[in-house]
């Protein structure tokens, strides 16, 4: 079976500083040489303390970070040297759940259009889409009419929910997850995280499971 | 997450705007004064009680009567009538900059701040060029190759405004810039102009039109003294900077043609004013020291 996903020797430098013609003083390593791969259906928990690259890998992996060196495989192919718009068809099947379930949603923008927005992306009509998000919303435990609602609405869980609807959307293959019950008080994050287990079982996708918590991640992941 | 406490406010987050507006004294003064120019300057030419070029040699500069309220000008020309005329100038000319300079502005200064880059640096060097030139002196170049007019006024007030709406854009931008739900998007395959349009446009739009509406007053103010210099409109169409000029040859004698116009201009730009001051505060308090 080959790998969903495989990262090999992924390293990560970020500009520190800048004189006055913008270039940087010092680069910071914030990822250095992290290899690792990833099977269908498969859960990983990444764990580290805080600030040592957690959230960088996964926003690598995500390609809306360039890598300084290494390779990111996606089904195969290297994702590293795509374009964006050679990407974008890619982006199907590579979803994301992030940690702030504050800044993750668009406060202008209606429940329907938060989730559907995957959808429309790759080509659902109006009616469809509904349909879909009214499904999305059932299966992260989120009665389908609060779907004409806007963000701030919801309380912290809610909002989780419904990131987690918005990357379940397109049915893709793997879900990185940073942090994702991190802002949650701990009874709501076992309710998150039951949620997540329960939708990786269902629908058999892999997880990328970013966390600080060494518990949190037991509680998902296979490795 | 308990059930009780899931049931959400239904409340839109601007659904307050109307009565905040009616509470805000600068909102309802600015507004109404806005709205009585607008008015004035769209009826212009049925308000006006007699033609603004319509002249009388034997009544030149009449002081205020029931025929002339304002009173005449050094051709015998209605003062009144010419005033409601130039509103409609000024108006003009005023919406026409603030459409294009809008436009520009906020299309470069969300392309310098969301894709960053050479891109940015090229559109942020042309600004600072614009910015470091006096606006008059570009006026004055432009006149030169195109001849003065309203046209002239129009392109050389545009050039040198959007750069200040790009540049508000821009900072905008890259405050959100940060916010994950870019982020989110990106991931979600979502091109990147319809992220510019969905999800950057309608947060930094409240900004946009506070910074518009105080602008009014300054463009207005900018027409006038063009005009003022003989750059702007020309004869016999009137203008509030034109007649400035014109009334103040002999201020000493004749006050009423460049006071009254003097007073329209210094009302039509505070009105502007409180009303984009009002916008401010009601559309964005976070804005106010600014
Ligand atoms: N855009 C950036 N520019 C400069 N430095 C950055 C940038 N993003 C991250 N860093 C630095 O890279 C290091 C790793 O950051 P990262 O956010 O990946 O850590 P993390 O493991 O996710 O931490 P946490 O557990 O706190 O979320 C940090 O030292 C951070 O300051
Ligand atoms: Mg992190």
């Amino acid at each position: 079976m080959t790998a969903l996903l495989e990262v090999s020797n992924l390293t990560k430098d970020f500009p520190v500083g800048a004189d006055f013609l913008g270039r940087p003083h010092a680069q910071l390593r914030a990822v250095d040489d992290v290899s690792f791969a990833l099977a269908p259906g498969e859960t990983l928990g990444f764990v580290g303390e805080s600030g040592c690259g957690k959230t960088t890998v996964g926003r690598l992996v995500l390609k809306l970070l360039a890598p300084t060196a290494g390779t990111i495989r996606f089904e195969g192919v290297d994702i590293t040297s795509l374009s964006e718009p050679e990407m974008r068809p890619r982006r199907r099947d590579l979803q994301v759940v992030f940690q702030d379930p504050y800044s993750s949603l668009n406060p202008r923008l209606m429940v329907r259009d938060i989730v559907g927005e995957p959808l429309r992306n790759f080509g659902f009509a109006r009616d469809q889409i509904d349909r879909r998000v009214a499904e999305l919303m059932r299966i992260v435990g989120l009665p389908p009419e609060y779907m004409s609602r806007y963000p701030h609405a919801f309380s912290g869980g809610q909002r989780q929910r419904i990131g987690i609807a918005r990357a379940l959307a397109v049915s893709p293959k793997l879900v990185v997850c940073d942090e994702a019950v991190s802002a949650l008080d701990v009874s709501i994050q076992a309710q998150i995280l039951n949620l997540l287990a329960d939708i990786q079982a269902q629908f058999g996708l892999a997880l990328l499971f970013i966390s600080h918590n060494l518990g949190v991640v037991r509680h998902v992941s296979h490795r | 997450m308990s059930a009780t406490a899931l049931e959400p406010t239904v409340t839109r987050a601007r659904s307050d705007f109307w009565p905040k507006f009616r509470r805000n004294r600068n909102a309802v003064a600015g507004s109404i004064i806005v709205s009585f120019v607008v008015l004035v300057a769209i009826f212009a030419r049925l308000i006006a009680p007699y033609e603004y070029d319509e002249t009388d040699i034997l009544f030149t500069w009449a002081h205020p009567s029931a025929e002339h309220p304002l009173g005449t000008d050094a051709l015998g020309r209605d003062i009144l009538s010419r005033l409601i005329v130039g509103a409609q100038v000024s108006l003009t000319v005023a919406f026409a900059v603030l459409g294009i300079t809008l436009t520009i502005g906020i299309m470069m200064g969300m392309i310098a701040g969301y894709f960053g880059g050479r891109l940015d640096a090229a559109i942020m060097r042309t600004v600072d060029i614009i910015f470091a030139f006096p606006d008059i002196i570009f006026a004055i170049l432009l006149a030169s190759v195109m001849g003065p007019g309203i046209i002239t006024v129009i392109v050389s007030l545009s050039v040198v405004w959007w750069p200040g709406v790009a540049r508000l854009t821009r900072s905008l931008v890259l405050q959100l810039r940060t916010e994950l739900y870019v982020d989110a998007a990106i991931a979600s395959g979502t091109p990147p102009f319809t992220i510019l349009l969905r999800h950057f446009l309608p947060n930094i739009v409240a900004p946009l039109i506070v910074r518009a509406s105080i602008g009014v007053g300054f463009i207005i103010m900018a027409e006038a003294t063009l005009s003022f210099l003989g750059i702007g409109v020309q004869e016999p169409r009137p203008s509030w900077g034109g007649m400035i000029r014109d009334g103040i040859v002999s201020l000493r004698t004749e006050p009423y043609l460049a006071l009254s116009a003097s007073t329209a201009l210094g009302l039509t730009i505070i009105g502007f004013n409180l009303f984009g001051d009002g916008l401010r505060d009601i559309l964005d308090p976070r804005i106010k020291d600014r």
